[in-house]
Protein backbone atom coordinates (compact mmCIF):
# COMPACT_ATOMS: atom_id res chain seq x y z
CA UNK A 1 0.00 0.00 0.00
CA UNK A 2 0.92 3.41 -0.70
CA UNK A 3 1.46 5.83 2.49
CA UNK A 4 -2.21 7.89 1.58
CA UNK A 5 -3.78 4.83 1.19
CA UNK A 6 -2.23 3.60 4.89
CA UNK A 7 -2.64 6.71 6.55
CA UNK A 8 -6.13 8.47 5.15
CA UNK A 9 -8.43 5.89 7.16
CA UNK A 10 -9.16 6.76 10.41
CA UNK A 11 -7.97 5.48 13.52
CA UNK A 12 -11.12 3.28 14.43
CA UNK A 13 -10.65 1.81 10.53
CA UNK A 14 -7.19 1.74 11.20
CA UNK A 15 -7.73 -0.35 14.32
CA UNK A 16 -9.84 -2.55 12.94
CA UNK A 17 -7.51 -3.28 9.67
CA UNK A 18 -4.99 -3.96 11.93
CA UNK A 19 -6.85 -5.85 14.22
CA UNK A 20 -7.86 -7.77 10.81
CA UNK A 21 -4.38 -8.25 10.35
CA UNK A 22 -4.77 -6.48 6.78
CA UNK A 23 -2.47 -3.81 7.70
CA UNK A 24 1.00 -4.04 9.71
CA UNK A 25 1.77 -1.90 12.56
CA UNK A 26 5.12 -1.55 11.34
CA UNK A 27 3.58 -0.23 7.36
CA UNK A 28 1.54 2.43 9.55
CA UNK A 29 4.66 3.84 12.32
CA UNK A 30 6.82 3.62 8.44
CA UNK A 31 4.56 5.79 6.62
CA UNK A 32 3.67 8.01 9.81
CA UNK A 33 7.58 8.86 9.96
CA UNK A 34 7.61 9.71 6.20
CA UNK A 35 4.92 12.00 6.49
CA UNK A 36 6.04 13.53 9.19
CA UNK A 37 9.47 14.35 7.54
CA UNK A 38 7.13 15.30 4.66
CA UNK A 39 5.66 17.83 6.98
CA UNK A 40 8.57 19.31 8.51
CA UNK A 41 8.12 23.04 7.20
CA UNK A 42 5.17 22.94 9.77
CA UNK A 43 7.11 22.88 13.00
CA UNK A 44 4.15 20.64 14.13
CA UNK A 45 7.02 18.27 16.02
CA UNK A 46 9.28 18.71 18.75
CA UNK A 47 10.31 14.83 19.06
CA UNK A 48 9.58 12.43 16.47
CA UNK A 49 9.90 8.89 18.41
CA UNK A 50 10.88 6.74 15.31
CA UNK A 51 12.97 3.99 16.87
CA UNK A 52 10.55 3.06 20.07
CA UNK A 53 7.96 3.27 18.19
CA UNK A 54 9.12 0.99 15.70
CA UNK A 55 10.25 -1.58 17.83
CA UNK A 56 6.47 -1.16 19.77
CA UNK A 57 4.97 -1.70 16.30
CA UNK A 58 7.40 -4.89 15.42
CA UNK A 59 6.00 -6.62 18.96
CA UNK A 60 2.61 -5.35 17.88
CA UNK A 61 2.77 -7.00 14.83
CA UNK A 62 3.66 -9.92 16.76
CA UNK A 63 1.44 -10.02 19.28
CA UNK A 64 -1.48 -9.54 16.78
CA UNK A 65 -0.25 -12.70 14.87
CA UNK A 66 -0.24 -14.52 18.01
CA UNK A 67 -4.21 -13.73 18.09
CA UNK A 68 -3.33 -11.17 21.44
CA UNK A 69 -4.96 -7.52 20.83
CA UNK A 70 -3.83 -5.18 23.92
CA UNK A 71 -6.58 -2.71 23.04
CA UNK A 72 -8.97 -0.81 20.64
CA UNK A 73 -6.14 0.86 19.54
CA UNK A 74 -3.81 -1.98 19.55
CA UNK A 75 -1.01 -1.18 16.52
CA UNK A 76 -2.46 2.49 15.80
CA UNK A 77 0.09 5.34 15.98
CA UNK A 78 -1.18 8.50 17.63
CA UNK A 79 1.02 11.56 19.19
CA UNK A 80 0.81 13.74 22.51
CA UNK A 81 1.64 17.23 23.21
CA UNK A 82 4.80 18.16 24.21
CA UNK A 83 3.44 18.98 27.63
CA UNK A 84 2.30 15.72 28.65
CA UNK A 85 4.48 13.34 30.13
CA UNK A 86 6.59 9.82 28.45
CA UNK A 87 8.77 8.06 30.87
CA UNK A 88 12.60 9.30 29.68
CA UNK A 89 11.86 11.04 26.80
CA UNK A 90 11.70 15.09 26.09
CA UNK A 91 8.69 16.76 27.79
CA UNK A 92 9.24 20.61 27.22
CA UNK A 93 6.05 21.87 27.69
CA UNK A 94 7.41 23.75 23.64
CA UNK A 95 9.97 25.44 26.44
CA UNK A 96 13.41 26.37 27.00
CA UNK A 97 13.28 26.09 30.58
CA UNK A 98 12.06 22.34 30.09
CA UNK A 99 14.27 21.51 27.34
CA UNK A 100 16.18 18.79 29.15
CA UNK A 101 13.34 17.44 30.85
CA UNK A 102 12.31 13.97 30.41
CA UNK A 103 9.81 12.66 33.10
CA UNK A 104 10.70 9.49 35.20
CA UNK A 105 7.29 8.34 34.47
CA UNK A 106 3.97 8.32 31.71
CA UNK A 107 1.64 10.61 32.35
CA UNK A 108 -1.81 8.50 33.01
CA UNK A 109 -3.23 9.36 29.70
CA UNK A 110 -0.13 8.25 28.34
CA UNK A 111 -0.01 4.93 30.46
CA UNK A 112 -3.78 4.41 29.37
CA UNK A 113 -2.89 4.91 25.66
CA UNK A 114 -0.38 2.33 25.92
CA UNK A 115 -2.63 -0.06 27.74
CA UNK A 116 -5.32 0.09 24.90
CA UNK A 117 -2.34 -0.33 22.56
CA UNK A 118 -1.25 2.41 20.47
CA UNK A 119 1.56 3.64 19.84
CA UNK A 120 3.99 6.43 20.43
CA UNK A 121 5.11 8.31 16.97
CA UNK A 122 5.91 11.95 18.07
CA UNK A 123 5.62 14.75 20.80
CA UNK A 124 3.56 17.46 19.50
CA UNK A 125 4.86 21.21 19.31
CA UNK A 126 2.50 24.24 20.65
CA UNK A 127 2.72 27.43 21.89
CA UNK A 128 5.25 28.00 25.18
CA UNK A 129 3.61 26.38 27.93
CA UNK A 130 -0.02 26.23 26.92
CA UNK A 131 -0.37 30.03 27.54
CA UNK A 132 -1.10 31.13 24.32
CA UNK A 133 -3.57 30.50 21.29
CA UNK A 134 -1.69 30.14 18.27
CA UNK A 135 1.28 28.40 18.79
CA UNK A 136 3.78 31.09 17.39
CA UNK A 137 6.83 29.09 19.41
CA UNK A 138 9.98 31.13 19.56
CA UNK A 139 12.06 27.96 20.40
CA UNK A 140 10.69 25.22 18.00
CA UNK A 141 9.56 27.19 15.47
CA UNK A 142 5.94 28.51 15.07
CA UNK A 143 3.75 25.99 14.19
CA UNK A 144 2.57 26.58 10.83
CA UNK A 145 -1.18 26.08 9.53
CA UNK A 146 -1.68 23.32 6.90
CA UNK A 147 -4.02 24.70 5.18
CA UNK A 148 -2.33 27.68 4.23
CA UNK A 149 1.37 28.01 5.62
CA UNK A 150 1.34 31.63 5.85
CA UNK A 151 -1.19 31.55 9.15
CA UNK A 152 -1.72 30.28 12.26
CA UNK A 153 -3.32 26.93 13.15
CA UNK A 154 -4.74 28.16 16.73
CA UNK A 155 -3.15 26.94 19.63
CA UNK A 156 -2.04 25.69 22.50
CA UNK A 157 -2.02 22.16 20.98
CA UNK A 158 -1.28 23.35 17.25
CA UNK A 159 1.06 21.24 16.37
CA UNK A 160 -1.18 17.98 17.64
CA UNK A 161 -4.06 19.64 15.14
CA UNK A 162 -1.90 20.10 12.51
CA UNK A 163 -0.02 16.29 13.17
CA UNK A 164 -3.88 15.48 12.87
CA UNK A 165 -4.73 17.10 9.65
CA UNK A 166 -1.73 16.11 8.13
CA UNK A 167 -2.55 12.50 8.55
CA UNK A 168 0.55 12.20 10.19
CA UNK A 169 -0.74 10.34 12.77
CA UNK A 170 -4.43 8.93 13.87
CA UNK A 171 -5.42 11.34 16.78
CA UNK A 172 -3.93 13.49 18.95
CA UNK A 173 -3.84 14.13 22.74
CA UNK A 174 -3.99 17.90 23.49
CA UNK A 175 -4.45 19.74 26.98
CA UNK A 176 -7.48 22.56 26.60
CA UNK A 177 -7.61 24.98 29.61
CA UNK A 178 -8.95 28.16 27.98
CA UNK A 179 -9.26 26.43 24.17
CA UNK A 180 -6.09 24.89 23.28
CA UNK A 181 -7.73 21.73 22.10
CA UNK A 182 -11.01 23.31 20.29
CA UNK A 183 -9.13 26.57 18.76
CA UNK A 184 -6.54 24.23 16.42
CA UNK A 185 -9.22 21.81 15.99
CA UNK A 186 -11.27 24.13 14.60
CA UNK A 187 -8.50 26.51 12.43
CA UNK A 188 -7.35 23.16 10.99
CA UNK A 189 -10.52 21.06 10.29
CA UNK A 190 -10.34 18.21 12.65
CA UNK A 191 -12.43 17.27 15.59
CA UNK A 192 -11.61 18.13 19.59
CA UNK A 193 -13.16 17.27 22.68
CA UNK A 194 -12.26 18.95 25.78
CA UNK A 195 -13.92 16.77 28.60
CA UNK A 196 -15.97 17.80 32.10
CA UNK A 197 -13.13 18.64 34.34
CA UNK A 198 -11.84 15.91 36.09
CA UNK A 199 -13.17 13.15 33.43
CA UNK A 200 -9.70 12.86 32.62
CA UNK A 201 -6.53 12.81 34.45
CA UNK A 202 -3.97 15.76 34.46
CA UNK A 203 -1.21 13.42 36.35
CA UNK A 204 1.56 14.01 34.56
CA UNK A 205 0.78 16.77 32.49
CA UNK A 206 2.87 19.96 33.14
CA UNK A 207 -0.06 22.46 34.57
CA UNK A 208 -0.85 25.70 33.07
CA UNK A 209 -4.14 26.77 34.95
CA UNK A 210 -5.03 24.26 37.73
CA UNK A 211 -8.81 25.22 38.20
CA UNK A 212 -9.03 24.95 34.34
CA UNK A 213 -6.82 22.20 32.95
CA UNK A 214 -8.15 19.01 30.83
CA UNK A 215 -6.35 16.71 28.19
CA UNK A 216 -8.71 15.36 25.45
CA UNK A 217 -8.48 13.74 22.18
CA UNK A 218 -8.07 15.71 18.69
CA UNK A 219 -9.13 13.02 16.00
CA UNK A 220 -10.47 12.99 11.98
CA UNK A 221 -13.93 12.14 13.69
CA UNK A 222 -16.52 11.71 16.24
CA UNK A 223 -16.07 8.56 15.94
CA UNK A 224 -11.66 8.50 16.57
CA UNK A 225 -12.70 11.02 19.59
CA UNK A 226 -14.90 8.86 21.32
CA UNK A 227 -12.86 5.40 20.66
CA UNK A 228 -9.94 8.06 22.15
CA UNK A 229 -11.50 9.25 25.18
CA UNK A 230 -13.13 5.44 26.57
CA UNK A 231 -9.67 5.09 26.95
CA UNK A 232 -9.09 7.99 28.60
CA UNK A 233 -12.20 8.70 30.65
CA UNK A 234 -12.13 7.75 34.39
CA UNK A 235 -10.92 8.10 38.11
CA UNK A 236 -7.31 8.39 38.84
CA UNK A 237 -5.84 8.41 42.42
CA UNK A 238 -2.98 9.80 41.14
CA UNK A 239 -5.11 13.27 40.41
CA UNK A 240 -6.97 15.26 43.23
CA UNK A 241 -8.92 16.67 40.76
CA UNK A 242 -10.00 13.47 39.07
CA UNK A 243 -13.48 12.68 39.83
CA UNK A 244 -14.13 9.03 41.32
CA UNK A 245 -16.61 8.21 37.91
CA UNK A 246 -15.85 4.88 36.57
CA UNK A 247 -14.84 4.80 32.50
CA UNK A 248 -17.53 4.42 29.85
CA UNK A 249 -18.18 3.19 26.21
CA UNK A 250 -18.37 6.44 24.00
CA UNK A 251 -19.05 4.67 21.27
CA UNK A 252 -22.00 3.69 22.57
CA UNK A 253 -24.57 6.22 21.32
CA UNK A 254 -22.87 7.27 18.21
CA UNK A 255 -25.53 5.40 15.83
CA UNK A 256 -28.73 6.79 17.57
CA UNK A 257 -29.27 9.59 15.44
CA UNK A 258 -30.56 13.57 16.93
CA UNK A 259 -33.92 12.83 16.72
CA UNK A 260 -35.82 15.15 19.26
CA UNK A 261 -31.97 16.50 20.44
CA UNK A 262 -32.21 20.40 21.68
CA UNK A 263 -29.98 23.02 20.81
CA UNK A 264 -29.79 25.67 22.64
CA UNK A 265 -28.94 29.14 20.39
CA UNK A 266 -27.47 31.51 23.47
CA UNK A 267 -29.05 35.23 22.87
CA UNK A 268 -26.81 38.15 22.03
CA UNK A 269 -23.92 35.40 22.04
CA UNK A 270 -23.73 32.04 20.06
CA UNK A 271 -23.68 33.87 17.21
CA UNK A 272 -23.06 37.79 17.79
CA UNK A 273 -19.85 39.70 16.98
CA UNK A 274 -18.38 36.73 14.57
CA UNK A 275 -16.87 37.10 10.70
CA UNK A 276 -19.89 36.21 8.31
CA UNK A 277 -18.65 33.44 6.96
CA UNK A 278 -18.20 31.79 10.06
CA UNK A 279 -21.77 33.01 11.17
CA UNK A 280 -22.77 31.24 7.55
CA UNK A 281 -21.14 28.23 8.05
CA UNK A 282 -22.38 27.83 11.63
CA UNK A 283 -25.92 28.54 10.83
CA UNK A 284 -25.63 26.00 7.86
CA UNK A 285 -24.93 23.78 10.21
CA UNK A 286 -27.57 23.99 12.26
CA UNK A 287 -30.02 23.65 9.16
CA UNK A 288 -28.44 20.16 8.71
CA UNK A 289 -28.97 19.38 12.42
CA UNK A 290 -32.37 20.21 12.08
CA UNK A 291 -32.66 18.23 8.66
CA UNK A 292 -31.61 15.51 10.96
CA UNK A 293 -33.90 15.71 13.86
CA UNK A 294 -32.79 18.76 16.08
CA UNK A 295 -34.23 21.61 17.42
CA UNK A 296 -33.34 24.95 18.47
CA UNK A 297 -34.49 26.37 21.03
CA UNK A 298 -33.48 30.05 22.08
CA UNK A 299 -32.17 30.54 25.83
CA UNK A 300 -30.19 32.97 28.15
CA UNK A 301 -27.18 33.65 30.09
CA UNK A 302 -27.59 36.79 32.05
CA UNK A 303 -24.53 37.28 33.26
CA UNK A 304 -22.38 35.98 30.24
CA UNK A 305 -20.97 39.05 29.24
CA UNK A 306 -18.18 38.72 31.98
CA UNK A 307 -16.80 35.94 31.02
CA UNK A 308 -13.70 36.94 29.20
CA UNK A 309 -12.60 39.02 31.69
CA UNK A 310 -12.82 36.11 34.04
CA UNK A 311 -10.95 33.56 31.40
CA UNK A 312 -8.10 36.43 31.56
CA UNK A 313 -8.31 36.87 35.24
CA UNK A 314 -8.24 33.03 36.16
CA UNK A 315 -5.99 32.11 33.13
CA UNK A 316 -3.29 35.00 33.96
CA UNK A 317 -3.06 34.44 38.13
CA UNK A 318 -3.05 30.88 38.11
CA UNK A 319 0.12 30.41 35.62
CA UNK A 320 1.87 33.48 37.27
CA UNK A 321 1.77 31.75 40.32
CA UNK A 322 3.54 28.15 38.76
CA UNK A 323 5.98 30.11 37.13
CA UNK A 324 6.37 31.95 39.88
CA UNK A 325 10.26 30.54 41.01
CA UNK A 326 11.45 30.11 36.72
CA UNK A 327 10.18 33.98 36.23
CA UNK A 328 12.56 34.93 39.02
CA UNK A 329 15.84 32.75 38.18
CA UNK A 330 15.36 32.32 34.66
CA UNK A 331 13.05 35.29 33.03
CA UNK A 332 14.98 35.81 30.15
CA UNK A 333 14.30 31.99 28.97
CA UNK A 334 10.95 32.73 28.10
CA UNK A 335 9.64 33.86 24.82
CA UNK A 336 8.26 37.43 25.01
CA UNK A 337 4.95 37.14 24.56
CA UNK A 338 4.28 34.01 27.74
CA UNK A 339 7.19 36.07 29.65
CA UNK A 340 4.36 39.65 29.54
CA UNK A 341 2.03 37.25 30.40
CA UNK A 342 3.23 35.84 33.14
CA UNK A 343 4.25 39.20 34.61
CA UNK A 344 1.16 41.01 34.15
CA UNK A 345 -0.24 38.21 36.05
CA UNK A 346 1.74 38.10 39.12
CA UNK A 347 0.06 41.65 39.67
CA UNK A 348 -3.81 41.02 39.51
CA UNK A 349 -5.51 41.17 43.30
CA UNK A 350 -6.63 38.33 45.00
CA UNK A 351 -9.67 39.77 45.44
CA UNK A 352 -10.09 39.94 41.93
CA UNK A 353 -8.97 36.43 41.06
CA UNK A 354 -11.62 35.33 43.43
CA UNK A 355 -14.13 37.66 42.34
CA UNK A 356 -13.29 36.05 38.71
CA UNK A 357 -13.81 32.50 40.85
CA UNK A 358 -17.08 33.61 42.39
CA UNK A 359 -18.49 34.53 38.47
CA UNK A 360 -17.09 31.15 37.42
CA UNK A 361 -19.75 29.65 39.62
CA UNK A 362 -22.17 31.96 39.15
CA UNK A 363 -21.67 31.39 35.23
CA UNK A 364 -22.19 28.00 36.11
CA UNK A 365 -25.73 27.88 37.98
CA UNK A 366 -26.76 30.02 34.95
CA UNK A 367 -25.36 28.02 31.96
CA UNK A 368 -26.88 25.31 33.73
CA UNK A 369 -30.39 26.12 34.11
CA UNK A 370 -29.80 27.27 30.24
CA UNK A 371 -29.63 23.85 29.54
CA UNK A 372 -32.60 22.55 31.89
CA UNK A 373 -33.99 23.48 28.53
CA UNK A 374 -31.66 21.82 25.91
CA UNK A 375 -29.37 19.34 25.80
CA UNK A 376 -26.75 21.47 24.21
CA UNK A 377 -25.36 24.86 23.49
CA UNK A 378 -24.55 25.73 20.26
CA UNK A 379 -21.78 28.34 18.76
CA UNK A 380 -18.60 28.62 16.65
CA UNK A 381 -15.27 27.48 18.26
CA UNK A 382 -14.06 31.04 17.20
CA UNK A 383 -15.31 34.23 15.57
CA UNK A 384 -12.65 33.93 12.83
CA UNK A 385 -10.48 32.27 10.68
CA UNK A 386 -7.08 31.76 10.77
CA UNK A 387 -4.97 34.57 10.72
CA UNK A 388 -1.44 35.42 9.33
CA UNK A 389 1.46 34.18 11.10
CA UNK A 390 2.50 36.38 14.02
CA UNK A 391 -0.50 38.91 13.97
CA UNK A 392 -0.90 39.81 17.81
CA UNK A 393 -4.78 41.18 16.65
CA UNK A 394 -7.67 40.44 14.40
CA UNK A 395 -10.44 42.07 12.96
CA UNK A 396 -13.68 40.15 13.61
CA UNK A 397 -15.04 43.36 12.06
CA UNK A 398 -13.77 45.94 9.61
CA UNK A 399 -11.87 48.04 10.40
CA UNK A 400 -11.73 47.43 14.30
CA UNK A 401 -8.60 45.18 15.39
CA UNK A 402 -8.86 43.64 18.86
CA UNK A 403 -6.49 42.10 21.15
CA UNK A 404 -5.99 38.28 19.74
CA UNK A 405 -6.28 36.48 23.37
CA UNK A 406 -9.34 38.02 23.89
CA UNK A 407 -10.78 37.42 20.82
CA UNK A 408 -9.66 34.12 20.21
CA UNK A 409 -11.16 32.96 23.28
CA UNK A 410 -14.91 35.53 23.24
CA UNK A 411 -16.49 31.37 23.00
CA UNK A 412 -14.40 28.98 24.12
CA UNK A 413 -13.74 30.78 27.85
CA UNK A 414 -17.57 29.00 28.50
CA UNK A 415 -17.01 25.84 28.83
CA UNK A 416 -13.41 26.31 30.56
CA UNK A 417 -14.70 28.91 33.03
CA UNK A 418 -17.98 26.66 33.74
CA UNK A 419 -16.07 23.00 34.11
CA UNK A 420 -19.01 21.45 31.02
CA UNK A 421 -17.55 19.69 28.20
CA UNK A 422 -17.32 20.43 24.60
CA UNK A 423 -16.36 19.59 21.33
CA UNK A 424 -15.53 21.23 18.24
CA UNK A 425 -16.50 19.97 15.06
CA UNK A 426 -15.60 20.99 11.10
CA UNK A 427 -18.59 22.85 10.17
CA UNK A 428 -17.12 24.36 6.68
CA UNK A 429 -14.70 26.79 4.64
CA UNK A 430 -14.40 30.30 4.21
CA UNK A 431 -13.89 32.04 1.05
CA UNK A 432 -9.69 31.09 0.83
CA UNK A 433 -10.47 27.80 1.89
CA UNK A 434 -10.14 27.66 5.56
CA UNK A 435 -11.58 25.86 8.05
CA UNK A 436 -14.28 26.38 10.43
CA UNK A 437 -15.50 25.18 13.49
CA UNK A 438 -18.67 24.67 15.72
CA UNK A 439 -18.51 24.23 19.57
CA UNK A 440 -21.20 22.17 21.07
CA UNK A 441 -21.16 22.66 24.77
CA UNK A 442 -23.13 19.91 27.11
CA UNK A 443 -23.88 18.58 30.45
CA UNK A 444 -21.44 17.67 32.83
CA UNK A 445 -20.22 14.32 31.82
CA UNK A 446 -22.37 14.36 28.89
CA UNK A 447 -19.66 13.94 26.64
CA UNK A 448 -21.72 10.80 24.52
CA UNK A 449 -24.23 13.30 23.97
CA UNK A 450 -21.29 15.87 22.08
CA UNK A 451 -19.85 13.10 20.40
CA UNK A 452 -23.48 11.82 19.18
CA UNK A 453 -24.49 14.87 17.68
CA UNK A 454 -20.79 15.29 16.50
CA UNK A 455 -21.47 11.98 14.61
CA UNK A 456 -24.63 12.21 13.16
CA UNK A 457 -23.61 15.76 11.60
CA UNK A 458 -20.38 14.14 10.30
CA UNK A 459 -22.79 11.08 8.73
CA UNK A 460 -24.57 13.95 6.70
CA UNK A 461 -21.49 16.22 5.92
CA UNK A 462 -18.17 15.55 4.60
CA UNK A 463 -16.01 18.77 6.17
CA UNK A 464 -14.01 16.36 8.49
CA UNK A 465 -12.83 14.29 5.19
CA UNK A 466 -11.30 17.00 3.28
CA UNK A 467 -7.77 17.17 3.38
CA UNK A 468 -5.30 20.31 3.58
CA UNK A 469 -3.40 20.98 0.49
CA UNK A 470 0.12 20.29 2.08
CA UNK A 471 -0.54 16.53 1.88
CA UNK A 472 -0.81 14.78 -1.26
CA UNK A 473 -1.38 11.53 -2.38
CA UNK A 474 2.46 9.50 -2.11
CA UNK B 1 3.45 50.22 26.13
CA UNK B 2 1.91 52.08 28.65
CA UNK B 3 -1.79 53.73 27.89
CA UNK B 4 -2.21 57.12 27.80
CA UNK B 5 -4.32 58.42 30.37
CA UNK B 6 -4.07 55.45 32.15
CA UNK B 7 -3.87 55.38 36.24
CA UNK B 8 -2.06 52.11 35.42
CA UNK B 9 1.39 53.26 34.50
CA UNK B 10 4.91 52.12 34.43
CA UNK B 11 5.78 54.03 37.83
CA UNK B 12 2.27 52.08 39.52
CA UNK B 13 3.65 48.39 37.98
CA UNK B 14 6.93 48.92 39.18
CA UNK B 15 5.71 49.52 42.71
CA UNK B 16 3.03 46.45 42.56
CA UNK B 17 5.98 44.16 41.19
CA UNK B 18 7.86 45.21 44.48
CA UNK B 19 4.50 43.76 46.53
CA UNK B 20 5.44 40.36 44.77
CA UNK B 21 8.89 40.46 44.85
CA UNK B 22 9.51 40.69 40.97
CA UNK B 23 12.13 42.52 39.59
CA UNK B 24 10.97 44.35 36.52
CA UNK B 25 13.01 46.85 34.58
CA UNK B 26 11.19 50.11 33.35
CA UNK B 27 11.16 48.81 29.98
CA UNK B 28 9.18 45.61 31.14
CA UNK B 29 7.20 47.69 33.54
CA UNK B 30 5.84 49.58 30.94
CA UNK B 31 5.00 47.01 28.60
CA UNK B 32 2.92 45.11 31.67
CA UNK B 33 1.24 48.40 32.15
CA UNK B 34 0.20 48.34 28.68
CA UNK B 35 -1.43 44.72 29.01
CA UNK B 36 -2.86 45.45 32.94
CA UNK B 37 -4.73 48.73 31.63
CA UNK B 38 -6.30 46.37 28.82
CA UNK B 39 -7.49 44.08 31.36
CA UNK B 40 -7.51 45.58 34.74
CA UNK B 41 -10.50 47.83 33.51
CA UNK B 42 -12.78 44.84 33.03
CA UNK B 43 -12.02 42.71 36.01
CA UNK B 44 -13.17 45.89 37.98
CA UNK B 45 -16.15 45.95 36.64
CA UNK B 46 -16.57 42.12 37.05
CA UNK B 47 -15.79 42.89 40.53
CA UNK B 48 -18.19 45.48 41.00
CA UNK B 49 -21.21 42.98 39.63
CA UNK B 50 -19.90 40.49 42.09
CA UNK B 51 -20.35 42.39 44.91
CA UNK B 52 -24.02 42.72 44.34
CA UNK B 53 -26.22 41.89 47.75
CA UNK B 54 -28.56 39.09 45.13
CA UNK B 55 -25.22 37.24 45.49
CA UNK B 56 -23.71 37.21 48.88
CA UNK B 57 -24.15 33.50 49.37
CA UNK B 58 -21.94 32.68 46.15
CA UNK B 59 -18.55 30.86 47.23
CA UNK B 60 -15.79 31.09 44.51
CA UNK B 61 -14.73 27.60 42.81
CA UNK B 62 -12.10 26.69 44.14
CA UNK B 63 -13.44 25.71 48.00
CA UNK B 64 -13.33 22.71 48.55
CA UNK B 65 -16.88 20.53 48.54
CA UNK B 66 -16.76 17.40 50.19
CA UNK B 67 -19.75 16.41 48.85
CA UNK B 68 -22.85 15.23 51.04
CA UNK B 69 -22.75 14.47 54.84
CA UNK B 70 -22.73 10.75 55.79
CA UNK B 71 -25.96 9.25 55.60
CA UNK B 72 -27.45 11.94 53.65
CA UNK B 73 -27.47 10.53 50.01
CA UNK B 74 -28.36 14.04 48.11
CA UNK B 75 -26.85 16.42 50.29
CA UNK B 76 -30.01 17.82 50.60
CA UNK B 77 -29.70 18.21 54.60
CA UNK B 78 -26.30 19.75 54.04
CA UNK B 79 -27.80 22.48 51.15
CA UNK B 80 -31.15 22.96 53.86
CA UNK B 81 -28.95 23.86 57.66
CA UNK B 82 -25.59 25.18 55.67
CA UNK B 83 -23.34 23.00 57.26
Amino acid sequence: MSDHELLEHSLTETAELVATRQVSPVELVQASVRRIQSIGNTNAYISVLADEALEVAKASEIMIAAGHRLGPLHGVPVALKDNIGVQGQPTTAGSKILEHHRPAADATVTRRLRSAGAILIGKTNMHEFAWGGTSANPHYGFVTNPWDTSRMPGGSSGGSGVAVATRSCFAALGTDTGGSIRLPSALNGITGLRPTIGRVSNAGVIPLAWSMDTVGPMARTAADCAAMFSTLAGFDPDDAGSVDRSGEDYARDLELGIDGIRIGVIDGYSLHHVQPSVEKAVREALEALIAAGARTVDVAIADIEGNISAQLTVEAAEPSTYHQRWLRERPQDYGDDVRLLLEAGELLLATQYLQAQRYRALLRRQTLGALSGADVLVCPTLPFTATALGEVSVEIDPGAPEDMLSAIMQFTGLPSLTGLPAISVPCGFDDAGLPIGMQLIGKPFAEATLLRIAAAFQQRTGFHTRVPPLVTPS
Amino acid sequence: MSTPGSPITQQSVQAAAVLADLRLSEERAAAVAGLLAAWVPAANVLSTRMQSSDLDGLMPAVVFTQGPAAGDGDGETSRRTGS
